[in-house]
């Protein structure tokens, strides 16, 4: 029956129009929370900076502890991979790109023979990994969203303490860099050891080298590199968790903008075929009637 | 011109606190108490918790407290600019960048809020001190040493705070 047709067409066509409304909600909430995750950024950079100059100058200031505590393990038995995603989905590749980046990490240490220990932020990497038969270590949930300090620090001290016990060599970390608004890249980075930051800074070094003569340490360069290490992990998960809310942000933005433009194009393809089938009824239906007054004539 | 001038930062990972030039900055590293003026040795080092003095050229000492950190001086040509009104890349100045996980100006300290965090510390302490006599697998150990360690550096903050605020008042 045609008219039946029209009908579901209808029917389709409103609930379109419905999910587009939540959808168009999402995207303007998404982009209200970019400005602020960014602002975030910008204001976590002068410690992240202060951080990193820190350890060059107590890494500068004691070579041969410099070296025992920075730079990549020999032989890696158990490593801790800290993976950040977020707690919600509609968020376009975000999740699924740092969950399926860690699961191909685990398979690569798995072949050198290091087993590997996941801590999970956010409440999409769990169902991923207990679906692929993966154990989860640990879930942290509910603030991926707008991490504080707090939790970092309560981050950072699970995925240190396997490290500390001696338990595991190393500690890794997997999640969505903010390089701009437009491009976010997931990336795996050396959290413990720590990382000499100069390995990304040459010039800087070598403009400073010339001018500094001689620094003070108190204490102990070696024992500063050591308290210093564990506030960098600190400080290097917090800026993680604060780049990967912006990405989540940002991701979500632009999904939802393109299923409301897709809301869009659906809802106008319907109505052209619901007119469409509406203008056939109405032809069929005059059809029928001449037919039936010709038909009525004749005898 | 701005040379032998004295750049100060104290940022926390979600805030910078204070940015700006200084006549002097006083701290206290775990080797003894630190007055940093301008042209002052570089120097790394860690700050114990306290309270930070900046001393800035006509106004009064803004207090600053710091729950632990880190300290970098820089004396070099352009350390401080940026920081220092008028400083440019090529004159000699001194920066010192204080890092604190957790810092606040003691003009923003909330006594009331301090004295019920105290409190609530002390309760969970002797609460956690009661059980610890308790034998567990390691795990549950290793979560009281924990819960116990949090507590007590809760308490630690709290008095801090609370010292901070009566001396200023």
């Amino acid at each position: 029956m045609a008219g039946g047709q029209e009908r579901v067409l209808r029917r389709r066509i409103k609930s379109v129009q419905a999910t587009r409304k939540i959808t168009k909600a999402m995207e303007l909430i998404a982009a209200s929370q970019i400005a602020r995750a960014q602002s975030r950024i910008a204001k976590n950079r002068p410690y992240r900076d202060g951080m990193a100059r820190i350890i060059i100058e107590a890494a500068k200031g004691d070579p041969n502890a410099a070296k025992k505590m920075l730079g990549t393990p020999e032989k890696v038995d158990v490593a801790v991979i800290v993976v950040i995603v977020g707690d919600r989905g509609l968020s376009g590749a975000y999740n699924s790109s740092a969950l399926r980046a860690t699961e191909r990490l685990v398979i690569e240490l798995k072949s050198q023979g290091t087993e590997a220990l996941i801590i999970a932020v956010g409440k999409k990497a769990g169902p991923y990994f207990r679906f692929r038969g993966q154990d989860v270590h640990q879930t942290f949930l509910g603030f991926a969203d707008r991490p504080e300090f707090a939790d970092a620090q309560e981050v950072a001290r699970e995925a240190a303490a396997p490290f500390l016990s001696g338990e595991a060599q190393q500690v890794l970390l997997v999640s969505t860099r903010f390089i701009s608004a437009a491009t976010q890249k997931v990336e795996t980075r050396q959290l413990l050891p720590l990382v000499d930051p100069r390995g990304s800074t040459e010039e800087d070094e070598d403009a400073k080298s010339e001018l500094v003569g001689y620094t003070e340490f108190e204490p102990e360069a070696e024992q500063l590199l050591e308290d210093l290490a564990p506030k960098a992990l600190e400080s290097e998960i917090f800026t993680a968790l604060l780049e990967g809310s912006a990405s989540f942000h940002t991701s979500q933005q632009r999904a939802m903008a393109a299923a409301t433009e897709n809301a869009d194009d659906l809802s106008q393809t319907l109505s052209r075929i619901m007119n469409r089938a509406r203008q056939d009824a109405i032809t069929t239906e005059i059809m029928e009637i001449v037919g039936g007054a010709e038909a009525l004539r004749q005898d | 011109m701005a040379e032998h001038a004295l750049g100060v930062e104290i940022v926390t990972p979600e805030e910078v606190l204070f940015a700006g030039a200084a006549n002097s900055v006083v701290t206290a590293t775990s080797e003894g108490d630190l007055t940093v003026m301008a042209d002052h040795a570089e120097l790394v080092g860690d700050v114990v918790p306290g309270v930070v003095k900046i001393e800035v050229e006509g106004e009064p000492t803004i207090a600053i407290l710091i729950h632990g950190g880190f300290l970098q001086v820089t004396t070099a040509a352009g350390a401080a600019s940026g920081l220092v009104e008028g400083a440019s890349e090529t004159d000699r100045t001194t920066r010192v960048t204080i890092l604190a996980g957790v810092a606040e100006k003691a003009t923003d300290i909330d006594k009331g809020r301090a004295e019920a965090a105290k409190a609530a510390a002390e309760v969970k302490l002797a609460d956690l001190r009661s059980q610890s006599g308790r034998t567990g697998d390691d795990d549950s150990t290793r979560d009281a040493l924990l819960d116990l360690a949090d507590a007590e550096a809760a308490l630690a903050r709290a008095e801090l705070r609370l010292g901070t605020s009566a001396v200023l008042s």
